[in-house]
């Protein structure tokens, strides 16, 4: 499984990979995407960006779609896909859990 | 443009220590041109500080990251600089630049190829020493069980080399180590962060840390080594004044219907009072090689071939190889035989017309001793004397 491989998602990377769940994505469109979603909440770098954009594609979670000058576009795998799937599942479940003992709602 | 090389002041993987130097230094003008481990060359330019960053280069890479990333980087204001040494790339951006890495995590994957060269035993210091010196003993017992002649008679090299070889392998432990442990902290998420100025106190570590260790392994294998790097010799029997194991068959001199034909190697000048050599080795480090003759050419002959073997080195197998040896084969014409009720370990006497070669085991030590003459070696009263050599010790360190 890929998550073996990977151990875990950091923030980031789960951001990364949850920015590829609509469309096909250049690397400047993640910074962007990933900078309005959490209201620059969470920021990267371009050796973060290029690390994980690399590990992913390694890991066949994202595949290379076209290369125009210097902008490389991707999209997500079905591999891809199941991995955030369970990511966001086990967040889920996460805030279940804290919710359940503290008794109160998020 | 001028440049100016600097000494690299601490090693590679301080990473958090050579970023702030490297900044430190362009606020002086001097701008990072390019580095190996051991040197930095700058330029000179108007005093700017910028920052910089390393970053581990990946196994497969050249000396410059790949086109893409380099690109990427640079859209982000960060210029690639140098590569520094085999480890990483150095980039450098303006101050107030988004940081280059963001997830330390994510970061500590670069160096995770460095880590997975770490024995996990060999964290500690002490432990990747011990460990060395083990695996050396245990190479030497090996080698003195399956081969203790070459060990006793050409093992110098190794005895040489020893602490040498330790010494490297420490500090080639150390660079892998010190990934290592790059990549812990930032596994746990947190990057190396150098207080103000603290390449000065490394530095310093640095210069003691590179001179203790070698004096620490003198001290440790010095002794154990010093005869070989300082007291070697081979000197006239009449110059030496300390104690060495010597025979005297009082007889040598006096034999005069003994004509000598076998010996070639022996000295031709008649009034010859013999050589003593001291030799050591890894399987043995007290050798001696004394050679005694009568006046003439035609007098009887004594040789002594002397060793204390070190405890790895099995003397029956060491005296086992040595017959073996091409001299005192049967084919030769050499007649060998145990020799029974001796007050020695093992005694194998070898015979071969006028020449008798007399071997003795003894509280693993050696002693040969050849004789071309007409006495009979092999007599209890000749015991004694052998024995009382044998019993003494003749380290002089």
């Amino acid at each position: 499984m890929a998550k073996k491989s990977l151990e875990v998602l950091t923030e980031t990377m789960f951001y990364v990979l949850m920015a590829f769940q609509r469309q096909e994505m250049c690397g400047a469109d993640i910074v962007q995407f990933i900078g309005e979603r959490t209201k620059n909440h969470v920021s990267i770098g371009p050796g973060t960006l290029y690390t994980i954009l690399a590990k992913f594609e390694e890991e066949k979670l994202i595949e290379e779609t076209a290369v125009e000058g210097r902008k490389r576009t991707y999209r997500v795998t079905n591999k891809g896909r199941e991995l955030y799937a369970e990511e966001v599942n086990r967040l889920r479940m996460c805030i279940a859990d804290a919710e359940a003992e503290s008794h109160i709602s998020f | 443009m001028k440049y100016i090389k600097k000494l690299i002041p601490v090693e590679p993987y301080e990473i958090a220590i050579l970023e702030n130097w490297f900044s430190d230094l362009s606020s002086q003008g001097l701008s990072l041109h390019s580095a190996n481990t051991i040197f930095a060359s700058f330029e000179e330019k108007e005093p700017k500080r910028m920052i910089y960053r390393m970053e581990p280069k990946k196994e497969g890479f050249g000396d410059k990251p790949p086109q893409k990333q380099m690109e990427l980087y640079q859209e982000y204001g960060w210029e690639f600089i140098s590569i520094f040494g085999k480890y990483f790339y150095i980039y450098a951006a303006e101050e107030g630049t988004m940081e280059i890495h963001t997830d330390p995590v994510v970061e500590s994957s670069l160096y995770k190829e460095y880590s997975k060269q770490i024995d996990p035993l060999s964290n500690s210091l002490f432990l990747s020493v011990l460990l060395y010196v083990g695996l050396t003993l245990l190479f030497l017992i090996i080698r003195g069980q399956t081969n203790p002649t070459r060990l006793v008679r050409f093992g110098d090299t190794q005895a040489m080399i020893l602490p040498y070889l330790l010494l490297m392998s420490y500090l080639f432990s150390l660079r892998p180590r010190g990934m290592a442990r790059v990549h812990k902290q930032l596994s746990a998420g947190f990057r190396p962060v150098a207080e103000e100025e603290p390449y000065r106190k490394a530095i310093r570590k640095h210069k003691i840390f590179y001179c203790l260790i070698p004096l620490l392994l003198v001290f440790l294998y010095g002794p154990l080594f010093l005869e070989h790097f300082v007291l070697e010799y081979d000197k006239p029997l009449a110059e030496i004044d300390h104690p060495i194991p010597i025979i005297e068959l009082a007889d040598i001199e006096d034999a005069p219907n003994f004509y000598y034909t076998d010996k070639n190697w022996r000295t031709d000048t008649p009034d010859a009072s013999g050589a003593v050599m001291f030799e050591t080795s890894a399987g043995a480090l007290v050798q001696y090689y004394i050679t005694q003759h009568g006046v003439s050419n035609y007098s009887a002959s004594l040789s002594l071939d002397y060793k204390e073997f070190m405890p790895y080195v099995s003397s029956e197998k060491y005296l086992e190889d040595w017959l073996d040896s091409m001299w005192y084969q049967d084919e030769n014409g050499w007649i060998t035989e145990e020799l029974i009720e001796t007050p020695f370990d093992k005694a194998v006497l070898a015979k071969k017309g006028n020449e008798q070669v007399l071997f003795l085991i003894y509280d693993h030590k050696w002693l040969e001793v050849n004789y071309v003459g007409l006495k009979i070696l092999a007599q209890p009263q000749y015991y004694d004397m052998f024995l009382s050599v044998l019993q003494q010790d003749y380290h002089r360190s």
